[in-house]
């Protein structure tokens, strides 16, 4: 037996293979959308008749779960299939019992979903003022300093008007920063959360100043960064415009 | 009488320069991409040991990180050589997916090829029912053999040997595609030939020089100067004694 016709005769049956192979998904439909379309920033421009398609078509849906397993779906997300609001149940479906996926079913057993669960009942829709950002437990280092990158987590609500970001500082303070990029904004409040494994959430309402031509911001100390410990076996940040009816 | 049909002007562009036009909101670039390498994923998977879906799936998922790529959702392709790279960067996502698959189920390793091979028999002639030519059944029978040979192996000498027989990597390339040393990649290698080769002729495939089949066997495939016959394990033992 020649290499050179071994080899030759491994090419010649991946070549088959590859003749054999088809051309599009099993589950695919001449209606459903091209793969370029399922970018989650593509997805948020969705036309409404592709939002109707997509909404329990298998393949679509399917393809909405293949961009979970780089990227997972928001807190926000995750917050309105536990409301039942979220429209695509399959791919959710497929990435929480099929994919298994560890941090989204741990944020759906977290406190978090409980709070916006309330949240909701009190002022509605809130994914438009809303920036949620959830830290797993996957980050964690040990407590030592030395032993772990300085905590820092950063979150946008949905039309970017506020960024949020809690972080420690230097000094070794647990710090709170909310900027605004629209200067307009200033003068407006924000209620912020920070919810912890164990412990009652730590809570501050801010005020938005001006923060020259560039917007606004506003910032909060909570404390010596010591005294939460547990925010290193995860947490979640929840920033809001405050409703100014309360 | 018409000639060849002419091609698109997407047609003639190298996968680099396609994937150029892609990020720079050219989709029918996307679109041609995927034909280009659509199949051939699919087929890389399978020759992993996947099923179907998976295959399906897995294709699509590597086709999805272009397209996240493409706004900072993911790692984009950045193009450093010329051609090929697309493909190796394609394959090399297709890899790591694999065997993050495996992994989560505990089957990534590298074997030292001493197991037990799986006995299940395979058929030596075609079934009554069989409509079609004999060659293409013992093209099939050798197909079947080959993937149970590979099914024998552990999960990275697998991929290693389907990197480099089925898709004509480098063992460098490899090794950089895999995380693993030369040595790594090159003993897998040649252990896996050897087997996957011995294996072919245990159950009954065997070269011959073109100009002398042999009274007993079916040619499966024709080489300039040799053949592949298959004689089958019951003829071969006869043959043998």
């Amino acid at each position: 037996m020649s290499e050179k016709n071994f080899l030759g005769t491994l090419r010649t049956l991946y070549e088959i293979e590859i003749e054999r192979a088809p051309s599009r998904h099993p589950l695919q439909t001449p209606d459903c959308l091209p793969l370029v379309r399922f970018s989650p920033k593509v997805q948020k421009g969705w036309t409404e008749e592709e939002r109707a398609h997509v909404g329990g078509c298998a393949y679509c849906e399917r393809m909405m779960a293949l961009v979970w397993r780089e990227a997972c779906p928001s807190p926000w997300t995750l917050a309105r299939h536990a409301l039942g609001t979220f429209p695509y149940a399959i791919a959710m479906q497929f990435h929480l019992e099929r994919d298994r996926c560890p941090r989204c079913n741990q944020v759906l057993e977290s406190r978090l979903i409980v709070r916006l669960k309330e949240l909701a009942e009190q002022l509605g829709d809130l994914a438009a003022s809303m920036a949620v950002v959830y830290r797993g437990p996957a980050y964690a280092g040990e407590f030592a300093s030395e032993k772990r990158p300085p905590l820092l987590i950063r979150g946008t609500n949905e039309d970017g008007s506020l960024v949020s970001t809690l972080l420690e500082t230097d000094e070794g303070f647990l710090a709170l920063y909310v900027e605004s990029s629209d200067p307009v904004n200033a003068g407006r409040r924000v209620a912020a959360e920070v919810m912890m494994t164990e412990g009652e959430p730590l809570a501050a309402e801010l005020e938005l100043g001006p923060a020259g031509e560039f917007g606004c911001r506003a910032e909060h100390i909570f404390g010596r960064i010591e005294e939460f410990k547990q925010i290193f076996q995860g947490c979640v940040l929840l920033v809001r415009w405050f409703d100014e009816s309360q | 009488m018409p000639g060849p049909k002419p091609r698109s002007e997407a047609e003639r562009l190298l996968d680099e320069d396609l994937v150029d036009s892609y990020y720079s909101c050219e989709e029918a670039a996307f679109d041609e991409l995927s034909v280009r390498h659509s199949q051939r994923l699919w087929a890389f998977f399978r020759s992993l040991g996947f099923d179907e879906y998976q295959c399906a799936d897995f294709k699509q998922e590597c086709l999805l990180k272009l397209v996240l790529g493409k706004r900072g959702e993911g790692p984009r392709f950045e193009r450093t050589k010329g051609r090929g790279m697309f493909r190796a960067w394609l394959r090399t996502a297709a890899s790591n997916l694999a065997r993050d698959v495996w992994r989560r189920q505990n089957r990534w390793e590298l074997d030292d090829l001493d197991e037990e091979e799986s006995e299940t028999s395979l058929p030596e002639r075609p079934p009554d029912d069989w409509i079609g030519p004999t060659e293409v059944f013992e093209t099939l029978v050798l197909a079947q053999t080959l993937k149970r040979c590979l099914g024998d192996l552990s999960a990275g000498s697998r991929q290693i040997f389907v990197l480099k027989y089925y898709e004509g990597y480098s063992v460098k390339e490899i090794e950089e595609m895999l995380g693993l040393s030369y040595t790594q990649v090159n003993n897998t290698l040649f252990r896996t030939r050897e087997k996957v080769r011995k294996r072919l002729e245990e159950k009954g495939f065997e070269y011959r020089p073109a100009i002398a089949p042999g009274p007993i066997g079916e040619v499966v495939l024709r080489f300039e100067d040799e053949v592949l016959v298959y004689i089958g394990e019951r003829h071969k033992e006869e043959d043998d004694e």
